[in-house]
């Protein structure tokens, strides 16, 4: 059975054009299916704006999806009782991008981290110290650490601070919003090796949310890419960035620029096209080189073409590809 | 021999905090070329930020500064602020990492767009088409649109090049970007990459990139600085940093990369933390770090000093070529 399980997970919003306009309806998530086993990472890439953070916080139950369900260990958050939540929240974790506005700049080291401990928790004193100075280790922080306030740590001191926070409680899951881009490379390495040993440690999986598809690459076995709220193609990462499929993943692949200055990077150029008769076609015809009549008028679906990789592209499945 | 567009000088810039005077530069030294895209690159908190804010002159107040900003041939440090108003701007603009930090969310672009063309040259009859106009050279299709939007209806990438456009009214001769792309998709740092090497091209601006992104570098960038702890410690022709790396801190960084490395690797990383701007080591700031250092490592602090013509290193003990 998987750790969490998302059906057709759908997230919508109105939005008001202009002060008198009409509402809007921006599809942030939109009926998106995927699940997540124990002891794996899932990778989360796509345009900006196109709903990671959405679905994040929808998983973490900060915000209602509109339809759809969410089952963890087979069992669906909507039919949950509290002390069955409870168990969820501790489980499900996050880390955010920027850790120095994720973190209280008015609260010590110490209290950032003891705060779920004791939410959560019936803890004595004592205990609540040794678990401190446990977490502290993990990370590799010590206990001097612990009267510092975030501003006086460096930034990647301050995403181990998160970190430590965020397995403070034996989560099962922990979401990874963007971890490493505010930090160079040298402390991305070393919180990318800290993930690695933490999940071979207790068994950790991982939804791991990034641009940077060298990162997401490295640290994931599964890979998903989003656009415009949909997921459009999904499957094993060596087989995603190795085999890519669907139209936008090779756009983005080929945009990435190497840390190697004898590569270029090639840009598709995308011209967006006018499209008068277009409604309810694929998500991402406007910028797609390929697109077919087919693809104005019906929604491709997720198709497995190999073995759990799957795409939604009526171009890779059925157009000629010559 | 054609004089660079800038030219930092011994800059040394220290901030008096609570705890005491943290010494935060120390002897920064580079030039930037005409036409040039010029890198800084180094690890989270060394400087690079107070670089651009010392080159710009927008450092807070508890700052000290020493040293020589030569800014088309001219002293900046020792501008008055009100001709500092007119360089900034003018001649010299700067992109801040984070878009919406730059816009005001009240008002539409158009109205931020007219505003800076207006107040660079109180004469320009229609400042809407001139405004225009830069939006389509930042990209944009439907300029009228983006003109009549707010900040907030526009996407994150789209705000950015909104915000270059502003940068650009001045026609600057040097553009210094923060991380201009960090927070943006690849597809849209392609776009904005684009747009700055347009930029270099149609008005000849010199570029300074801050960046923690080594692929922006090495595709983007002509020449790079290191910097590590307040210094610049490895400068020179990006191919020559990627390929004929000197600094063992250039090197672990280059290491650290994620790219081509499987899952169950252990990825290199260089051990400990950066010192305290409070008590900076003697001698070689990187050497309690450094897997080369040796005995004169901890007394003398290496200079900063040419291995050819265009490469320079601060090192007692530079890799050579082969390792
Ligand atoms: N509270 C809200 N009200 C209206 N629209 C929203 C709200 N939250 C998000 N959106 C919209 O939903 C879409 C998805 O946003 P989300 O933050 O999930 O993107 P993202 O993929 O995380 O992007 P990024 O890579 O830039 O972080 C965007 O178009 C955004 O404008
Ligand atoms: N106003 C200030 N007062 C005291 N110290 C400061 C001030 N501004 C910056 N510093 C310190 O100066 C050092 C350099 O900061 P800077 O912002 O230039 O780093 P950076 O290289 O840009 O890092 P990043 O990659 O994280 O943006 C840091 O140790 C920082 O704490
Ligand atoms: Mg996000
Ligand atoms: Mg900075």
């Amino acid at each position: 059975m998987p750790l969490i399980e998302a059906k057709n997970v759908s997230k919508h919003y109105y939005k008001r054009k202009g002060f008198f306009g009409k509402k809007e309806l921006i599809k942030a998530v939109d009926n998106v299916s995927f699940s997540i086993e124990k002891g794996t990472t899932l990778g989360l890439v796509g345009e900006t704006g196109c709903g990671k953070t959405t679905l994040a916080k929808c998983l973490l139950r900060l915000i209602n999806p509109t339809s759809g369900a969410i089952l963890f260990k087979g069992k669906d958050l909507s039919k949950m009782k509290s002390e069955e939540l409870d168990d969820y929240h501790r489980s499900v974790q996050i880390v955010f991008q920027n850790p120095f506005t994720s973190l209280n700049p008015r609260m010590t080291i110490r209290n950032i981290i003891s705060e779920p401990i004791i939410t959560h928790k019936k803890i004595n004193k004592t205990e609540l110290e040794t678990e401190l100075v446990r977490l502290l280790k993990v990370v590799g922080l010590n206990e001097t650490h612990l009267s510092r306030y975030p501003h006086e740590l460096s930034g990647g001191q301050n995403q181990r601070v998160a970190i430590a926070r965020a397995i403070a409680l034996n989560p099962e899951l922990i979401i990874l919003d963007e971890p490493t881009s505010a930090l160079d490379v040298s402390v991305q390495a070393t919180i990318l090796n800290l993930l690695n040993e933490l999940q071979k440690q207790f068994n950790l999986s991982y939804i791991f949310i990034s641009h940077d598809l060298g990162v997401v690459r490295f640290i994931s076995d599964y890979i998903i890419v989003m656009y415009s709220g949909k997921f459009v193609e999904m499957g094993p990462s060596e087989d995603i960035l190795g085999q890519p499929l669907h139209p936008y993943t090779k756009m983005l692949l080929l945009a990435l620029p190497l840390p190697d200055p004898k590569k270029k990077i090639e840009l598709i150029q995308h011209q967006m096209k006018a499209l008068e008769d277009w409604r309810g076609g694929c998500v991402f015809l406007q910028k797609c080189p390929y697109g077919m009549e087919l693809c104005k008028k019906e929604e491709p679906e997720m198709v497995e073409v190999r073995e759990k990789h799957f795409v939604a592209c009526y171009y890779t499945i059925k157009g000629d590809r010559r | 021999m054609v004089e660079p567009i800038l030219s930092v000088e011994k800059l040394d810039v220290s901030f008096s905090t609570f705890e005491g005077l943290a010494h935060v530069l120390s002897k920064v030294t580079f030039k930037i070329n005409h036409k040039e895209v010029f890198a800084l690159v180094g690890e989270t908190g060394c400087g690079k930020t107070v670089t651009a804010l010392s080159i710009i002159k927008l450092l807070p107040r508890n700052s000290y500064v020493q040293g020589r900003i030569i800014f088309n041939g001219r002293n900046i440090l020792e501008l008055k602020e009100s001709d500092m108003v007119e360089v900034r701007g003018k001649s010299m603009a700067m992109i801040l990492q984070d878009p919406s930090s730059s816009l005001n969310p009240m008002f539409k672009v158009g109205e931020q767009l007219c505003d800076a063309i207006t107040s660079n040259d109180p004469n320009i009859k229609e400042p809407k088409r001139y405004a225009l106009e830069l939006l389509s050279k930042v990209g944009f299709k439907d300029t009228e649109r983006v003109f009549n939007s707010y900040p907030n209806e526009l996407s994150g990438g789209m705000q950015q090049r909104v915000a270059i456009s502003i940068s650009l009214t001045g026609k600057p001769t040097l553009l210094i970007a923060d991380e201009p792309t960090t927070a943006l998709d690849v597809l849209t740092q392609a776009q904005i990459i684009q747009l700055l090497k347009q930029v270099r091209d149609t008005y000849s601006t010199s570029v300074l990139l801050i960046t923690h992104n080594l692929g922006l570098v090495a595709t983007l960038c002509d020449r790079v600085g290191i910097m590590y702890f307040g210094q610049v410690v490895e400068i020179g022709p990006t191919y020559d940093l990627f390929y004929n790396t000197k600094h063992p801190y250039t090197k672990g960084l280059l290491q650290s990369l994620p790219y081509n490395k499987l899952k169950n690797q252990t990825l290199p990383t260089i051990p400990g933390d950066l010192p305290s701007p409070l008590s900076p080591p003697s001698g070689c700031r990187f050497y309690p770090r450094c897997p080369r250092s040796n005995e004169s490592c901890s007394k003398d602090v290496p200079e900063i000093l040419p291995i050819t013509d265009k490469h320079y290193v601060a090192c007692f003990n530079p890799l050579s070529g082969d390792e």
